[in-house]
């Protein structure tokens, strides 16, 4: 399923003197089944993109097209749009709110008037993928831990069967090994259901680890877009915007201009730890 | 300036009747002593009781055994909670949730009318503290206008006005983008050399903490590490038991050391990784 914009353009309180551009003609393919980060700093313009995809906002000119279809159009159907694009907030555990867990991930299912049986069986899968045992089913959400509580919410999105899950900045305010568990989940969801994923996230070492390709927004655009190494060769112009590169790219970039021979664009730990080491045992004579 | 002594801290949970249901432990056993001036770094899983330890700085929480010292006096001292209140001041993660007033110059003034300083003065507090934080521009713009970070800094400004002689910042940086992050962090560096505040910053940012005197790291409710960032960061197995997580640069160079290249632990920086590899690239007498 492909999400398209096309001239999209969007107006907050158009034509008062509020009036503020948050989109400002976005030409954007999102292909079915990609992993995509959404990168850009508070005021970009990133929510309203996405909030643009499940019809939440809509195009004050131009078109969204979903799979094909114009979700402006009158008597488009929002509600299904919505079971098929699941949007998960920051911090969603503030949304949970049914007294167990099951229920809570069983509310969406719910709104969609599906079969008791399928709800259960639903939610069962969706709790599971998010790896949460069935001893914590019948538990309170609000007993369980910050990095549980999210996983429960991300499985509530989860059991509503989208085709595309985008969420915003899902690791806000854990710790590092819950930051790791969290983004390894996703990565396996999208490996084995093969579901498009759009992470909206101000980590460059977490985008650099997991997605296929970047999409940067500045001032209401998009400034730049493809895979991770592409994008982050322009460590200049990501700076001129308020963001930055994984430090293992500055590192090969700086030794590189010093004259190593070293590729330039390594953009993760292993790939950069990897580089060094080789150009070390050729400096020094061992073989690798 | 604080002192605390073998503090121990229980949540007790009660059920209907008030009978005792769980007692949890949030603090065990600590005892910590930060000097006047200091730049205080506290790390720690979520859960491990690093809140929990920011609440009974400034009296928010009361100890279950042990002491707490702020300036000489202890938080149980119920007569003194105001003077205590006015020396450790906090700033909390959502910057929404601390600012009340409508003018961003009203917000920070409100804190000291509350403790009642001539009208004069306020004002006179007001645009120093709006000065030293950066934020004198917006002093009559509405706090809803900026930005996360601006907003922070704001909420900071409130603190200061207060003339307080400790700044507890509680995970500032969490729901703030790279931008945000890097204004507030400099904020504080900058109130803890220029004005002499002692500043105690809890964060789940490990980059965030590399310009602290001195980092204690927290797990299950104890302080199980203290040191300089340096010798905190030197110990990268231990602190990822502990579910935290160094700094990519220094994560680089510990791989690096594992597999032969001789660089030293604790690098804390992209320009000392690149003096440090040029170092053992260009010794003499190859491997070790």
């Amino acid at each position: 399923m492909s999400i398209i914009f096309d001239h999209v353009t969007h107006k907050y309180s158009p034509g008062t003197t509020m009036e503020k551009t948050a989109l400002n003609d976005v030409n954007l393919v999102i292909n079915d089944g990609e992993f995509i980060g959404l990168i850009g700093h508070t005021g970009s313009g990133k929510s309203t993109l996405i909030q643009h995809m499940n019809g939440l906002l809509l195009p004050t000119s131009g078109t969204v097209y979903v799979d094909g279809e114009d979700i402006s159009e009158k008597d488009y159907s929002k509600k299904m749009l919505r079971s098929k694009v699941g949007l998960v907030f920051q911090y969603p555990e503030h949304q949970l709110f049914e007294p167990t867990v099951v229920k809570d991930v069983q509310f969406g299912p719910r709104n969609l008037g599906l079969k008791p049986l399928e709800i259960e069986y639903r939610s069962f899968e969706a709790l599971k993928n998010v790896g949460i045992g069935d001893d914590l089913f019948d538990a309170s959400p609000f007993e369980l831990s910050g990095g549980q509580k999210r996983r429960v919410a991300i499985a509530g999105v989860l059991a509503m069967k989208p085709k595309v899950l985008i969420l915003d900045e899902p690791t806000a305010g854990l710790d590092p090994a819950g930051r790791d568990e969290i983004l390894g989940l996703i990565s396996d969801i999208h490996k084995k259901t093969g579901i498009t994923v759009i992470l909206v996230s101000h980590s460059m070492e977490d985008v650099a680890n997991y997605v296929d390709r970047i999409i940067v927004m500045n001032a209401a655009s998009v400034v730049l877009e493809g895979p991770p190494k592409a994008v982050f060769t322009y460590a200049k112009e990501l700076e001129g915007i308020g963001l930055s590169v994984p430090q293992v790219t500055q590192i090969t970039r700086d030794l590189a201009n010093k004259g190593f021979e070293i590729s330039p664009d390594c953009i993760t730990l292993e790939e950069a730890g990897e580089e060094l080491l080789r150009v070390y045992r050729q400096r020094k004579g061992i073989p690798g | 300036m604080i002192r605390t002594k073998e503090l121990a801290f229980d949540y007790i949970r009660r059920d209907e009747e008030g009978n005792v249901e769980s007692v949890t432990r949030a603090l065990d056993d600590i005892n910590i002593n930060v000097k006047q001036g200091d730049f205080v770094a506290i790390l720690g899983a979520n859960g491990s009781g690093k809140s929990t330890l920011a609440k009974h700085l400034n009296a928010i929480l009361m100890p279950t055994e042990g002491e707490v010292w702020v300036n000489g006096i202890k938080t149980t001292d119920e007569d003194n909670l105001l003077e205590i209140r006015k020396n450790a001041g906090m700033v909390f993660q959502n910057p929404d949730n601390q600012i009340i007033l409508t003018v961003v110059e009203e917000d920070v003034g409100f804190g000291p009318e509350n403790l009642g300083v001539p009208t004069k003065e306020i004002w006179e507090r007001v645009e120093k503290v709006l000065k030293s934080v950066g934020m004198l521009e917006f002093r009559k713009d509405s706090p809803n206008k900026l930005s996360g970070g601006q907003k922070q800094r704001v909420a900071i400004a409130g603190i200061m006005a207060m003339k307080p002689k400790c700044i507890i910042l509680d995970e500032p940086t969490a729901m703030l983008d790279p931008v945000g992050r890097k204004e507030v962090i400099a904020t504080a560096r900058e109130l803890n050399k220029k004005e002499g505040v002692t500043v105690i910053l809890i964060t789940h940012y490990m980059e965030e903490v590399t310009g602290a005197d001195v980092v204690f790291v927290m797990d299950s409710g104890k302080v199980v590490m203290t040191g300089t960032p340096r010798q905190i960061f030197s110990r990268v197995d231990q602190l990822k038991q502990f579910r935290l997580d160094v700094p990519q640069v220094t994560a680089l160079a510990h791989d690096l050391r594992k597999k032969g290249v001789p660089l030293p632990e604790g690098i804390l920086t992209p320009e000392e990784f690149e003096e440090a590899f040029t170092r053992a690239c260009d010794a003499r007498g190859g491997a070790i």
